[in-house]
């Protein structure tokens, strides 16, 4: 299963103004049928979210890699007569990720002896599967799903709380209450994840609808652009543009994924 | 017969489970062909907005006292700092449209001016006259924010906390009514649902001022009205300007505060 992929973080003019770095972080992996896709937006008042949100992404995608390499049998296993092991138990998995995650960051502060909220950051993944998908998601930022027929669905939607300048991290103690985890058996032709510098543009505040008027230019631009090596720059441009940068001043990331036709 | 020796153990870069194989090979293939440097990159065609999605706001409601002891120099400079508040909120343009104002005035306790755009804000000429009934300003000001919270809810704006400012230069003139404002003020502050700032003219009292809030009330130096309101319009900027967990770092009130 292949998927065609762009992504791209960039900084917001307010971080540029402010002279922040873009704390935004984004890491894709494929291990064999799944895809994996984590983005995560280290918060602005914490000094070293840069750092936060790149290794939470890491950190926690690569161990959902492992765990799913691990799971699968090769196809030489299958010649040999492996049998088909149960299917990984993704939400477990997705859970176990992001404690991992969390612990590289608590390890990450005590190494540089700065508190743990220094790291502070919002995390999202999801694992799409042929047949189903798994999401994990604490803070704002949002994940859409997008179906064969081109309509598009939020699949976890942001946590506010009640004001807008208000999240829960990761770095929170009391981070386990905060997470969202959706599932649901059905397979997606694609999907998307962003930060919340994005998710103004996209996803309705009251509905928490997904705005196909966003999503199906970069649907129908990418099932039809096979230069694979420009996706994320093409992207990375779209993100830039004075349109983008009208409507939000901060960091922007967005990840797409479709299979391949 | 087909040989009997078993199948390779796959590599990294044959493992059918790692990455797909152009993902190794493509960079390579560019370098030494030069094939997509001279092909132009395709631009994403236009994207459009959710347009029902509206822009955050910060509400402010000024609780300000014109009570006959505000009479003069005093509500004169009042006014004046009022319209130094309206220039600084116009100078940036995302604080125009996403900062809200409201303004009380007591006594008589009144809605002297509705919520609006900072943009569209024309401050009133404001006169001095009867006593002081904080307490019940203070309980208008607090409906307010809360019928305001309501309805950005119900039509999904985001919000940021509400701010309420209190002017004052005497003492409650309504009895008792201030405590329950008090009461209410401070749950909502340590629920962090709104946040409270006193300030004491000359005369005011700052017991009482400190009674109100978690927060120390502010001593108003001098007249000096412009020099808080333009402290405020920055404030308001900063905070209808940051982002999720972003801590708003007030400048410190220095010019205008003894």
């Amino acid at each position: 299963m292949r998927w065609r992929i762009a992504k791209a973080s960039v900084i917001g003019t307010g971080h540029i103004k402010a002279e922040m770095p873009c704390q935004d972080s984004h890491y894709v992996r494929v291990v064999g049928d799944a895809l994996i896709v984590a983005v995560s937006d280290g918060l602005g008042s914490a000094e070293r979210s840069e750092v936060g949100s790149a290794l939470a992404c890491e950190i926690a995608t690569d161990y959902v890699a492992q765990q799913l390499t691990q799971v699968a049998p090769n196809r030489w296993q299958k010649l040999l007569g492996a049998s088909a092991p149960a299917e990984p138990a993704y939400a477990d998995i997705l859970h176990a990720a992001f404690v991992r995650a969390r612990q590289a960051l608590e390890d990450e502060a005590a190494r540089q002896t700065v508190a743990l909220r220094e790291y502070a950051c919002t995390l999202l993944m999801i694992v799409v599967t042929p047949q189903q998908w798994h999401s994990l998601h604490i803070g704002d930022g949002a994940m859409v799903g997008i179906y064969a027929d081109g309509s598009v669905q939020t699949l976890s939607l942001p946590d506010n709380g009640e004001f807008i300048n208000v999240t829960v991290p990761l770095t929170s103690s009391e981070y386990r209450d905060h997470l969202r985890a959706q599932h649901r058996n059905e397979g997606l032709t694609g999907v998307a994840a962003m930060s919340d510098g994005v998710q103004p543009m996209c996803i309705n505040f009251k509905t928490g609808a997904a705005y196909p008027g966003f999503f199906r230019p970069i649907i129908q631009w990418l099932q039809s652009h096979d230069q694979l090596s420009q996706l994320d720059d093409a992207l990375h441009t779209m993100l830039d543009s004075d349109k983008l940068r009208q409507k939000s001043d901060d960091d922007m990331t967005l990840v797409i994924a479709l299979r391949e036709p | 017969m087909w040989p009997t020796q078993p199948p390779p153990a796959p590599t990294l870069r044959n493992h059918p489970h790692v990455q797909p194989f152009h993902s190794d090979v493509r960079p390579l293939i560019t370098y030494l062909f030069d094939v997509e440097k001279t092909t132009p990159m395709s631009n994403i065609p236009d994207v459009s907005f959710d347009p029902t999605n509206p822009d955050p706001r910060c509400a402010c409601v000024l609780v300000l006292d014109t009570s006959g002891s505000m009479h003069g120099e005093r509500i004169a400079e009042l006014n004046a700092g009022l319209a130094a508040f309206r220039d600084a909120l116009q100078t940036d343009s995302v604080a125009q449209s996403r900062v809200e104002i409201a303004i009380i005035t007591f006594g008589p306790a009144q809605l002297t001016q509705d919520f609006v755009e900072a943009g569209k804000f024309t401050p009133p000429t404001l006169q001095a006259s009867g006593d002081t009934p904080l307490g019940a300003a203070l309980q208008q000001a607090l409906d307010l924010v809360s019928v305001r919270k309501q309805l950005y809810k119900d039509n999904g704006v985001p919000y940021y906390r509400p701010w309420v400012f209190l002017i004052s230069d005497g003492a409650p003139t309504d009895g008792a009514v201030w405590k329950q404002a008090a009461t209410r003020i401070k749950s909502e502050e340590s629920a962090k649902g709104m946040v409270f700032f006193a300030v004491g003219v000359d005369g005011a009292d700052m017991n009482l001022l400190a009674e109100l809030s978690t927060r120390t009330p502010m001593a108003l130096k001098g007249l000096h009205f412009r020099e808080m309101f333009v402290w405020l319009s920055a404030s308001l900027q900063k905070v209808s300007q940051s982002q999720p967990g972003q801590q708003v770092a007030l400048d410190k009130p220095d010019d205008f505060t003894i």
